[in-house]
């Protein structure tokens, strides 16, 4: 008898806990979900692999830069930036001419993570 | 005095018009060093001559060890600095009996500046022209002697004289193959009393990409079949005023080889095999050159 009120005790709180401990992890993923900018741009003239990696080290060199893509058949770069930083797209322009190559269209977009 | 004649031309040749940056191996490319980076190369050079037509029998051997760093001061102005280590020796049959001469050590160094002049860029391909102009420093030792006496100049590691030298570069790339030309003269200097000729050069490249057939997403490694073409024209070389008559001649090369090329790293290799020596007099003519390498992007 004692037995069966304790069950019944522990089903009654359990069906008050799982809610909420649903909702917590519902709300710390929606919390902890972080937005990066990406940054999709057409780089004109490059035609090697070694003249992509000077593309990319340029752009690495800029601030807030976390990750850079180069697509060398395409002639696009793909630059993802960390979640604190917004990205300047004419900083981005400069770095691939700085490198010797010539920036073309961009189009910008954010990616949860 | 003969065998002196091509000795500095050739040792001198080698160690500037080779390394550079870029991807012909056996002169300049327009392609950029970007701005504030550095671009490195190491390349070994072994030349073998012995095919002269004198009664002396002359057999020379050299092998260059030669350092390159390229700065770009902007994405349109770079500059160049060359180190070479030089190793030479000399066979020579004289007064009927075989006699061998050589020097080894740091060798002239150089410095030259590349701007690029025009530049073309469209998806996948570019086209540039580039005019360079540098000096060679008298920086190595120019007297150097053995147990017969002073090395005579082509043994020397250094020739003693500044040198300026200048020409202008153009270079087409495409995803799928890349050909550069380029034209340069060499003002070379006396010293010594030994003034050697001066040198026009007309140099082609074509490398195609052999390796991957199809480009895929993101930056695969290239392995392009290059073939080279150099032509070397050398005025006669001239001794305590005079003009030497067995000095100075053209040769053209036909250059085959093969590069790999990474994001970072690029490794290569030619052989220069001389097609055509139209050289004057007893002047001593080559066997084949190699040229092998790599570059660093860092």
């Amino acid at each position: 008898m004692t037995r069966m009120k304790i069950e019944i005790v522990l089903e009654s709180e359990m069906r008050k806990i799982v809610p909420l401990v649903l909702s917590l992890v519902f709300m710390s993923t929606v919390a902890f979900a972080t937005e990066h900018q990406v940054v999709e741009i057409e780089v004109t003239g490059l035609a090697c692999p070694f003249c992509a990696y000077s593309v990319e080290k340029s752009i690495k060199k800029l601030p807030g830069v976390n990750c850079v893509q180069v697509d060398l058949a395409n002639g696009e770069v793909r630059i993802e930036m960390r979640a604190d930083h917004t990205v300047d797209l004419e900083q981005v322009k400069h770095a691939i001419l700085n490198a010797g190559f010539t920036p073309g269209e961009a189009t910008m977009s954010t990616v949860d993570e | 005095m003969r065998y002196r004649n091509t000795l500095l031309g050739i040792a001198l040749g080698l160690i500037i018009f080779g390394p550079a940056v870029g991807a012909p191996v056996t002169f300049n490319t327009a392609l950029p060093v970007g701005g504030d980076e550095f671009v490195a190369r190491g390349l070994v050079v072994v030349s073998q001559s012995g095919d002269g037509p004198g009664a002396d029998d002359r057999d020379l051997a050299s092998t260059s060890v030669i350092a390159v760093l390229g700065y770009g001061l902007n994405h349109r102005l770079a500059l160049f600095g060359v180190l070479p280590y030089v190793d030479k020796e000399l066979d020579i049959t004289m007064n009927g009996s075989r006699v061998n001469r050589s020097s080894s050590g740091l060798g002239d160094a150089s410095a030259f500046l590349r701007y690029t002049l025009v530049q073309r860029d469209q998806p996948g391909h570019t086209f540039r022209v580039a005019p360079f102009a540098g000096l060679k420093a008298p920086t190595a030792d120019d007297n150097r002697s053995d147990s017969i006496g002073r090395l005579p100049p082509g043994l020397q590691s250094g020739s003693g004289a500044w040198d300026v030298f200048g020409g202008v570069t153009a270079t087409y790339q495409t995803l799928d193959f890349q050909a550069d030309a380029q034209a340069s003269y060499r003002v070379r200097n006396e010293a010594n009393g030994f003034d050697p000729g001066d040198e026009f050069r007309l140099d082609g490249s074509l490398q195609y990409r052999l390796w991957p057939q199809s480009l895929g997403d993101g930056v695969p490694d290239f392995l392009y079949a290059v073939l080279e073409a150099n032509l070397v024209r050398r005025d006669n070389n001239r001794v305590n005023g005079a003009d030497d008559p067995n000095s100075g001649g053209t040769t053209i090369y036909l250059s085959p080889g093969v590069q790999y090329v990474t994001r970072r790293w690029i490794v290569e290799g030619v052989v220069q095999l001389p097609v055509v020596q139209n050289l004057h007099g007893t002047a001593l003519e080559n066997d084949y050159v190699v040229r092998a390498g790599f570059r660093f992007n860092f």
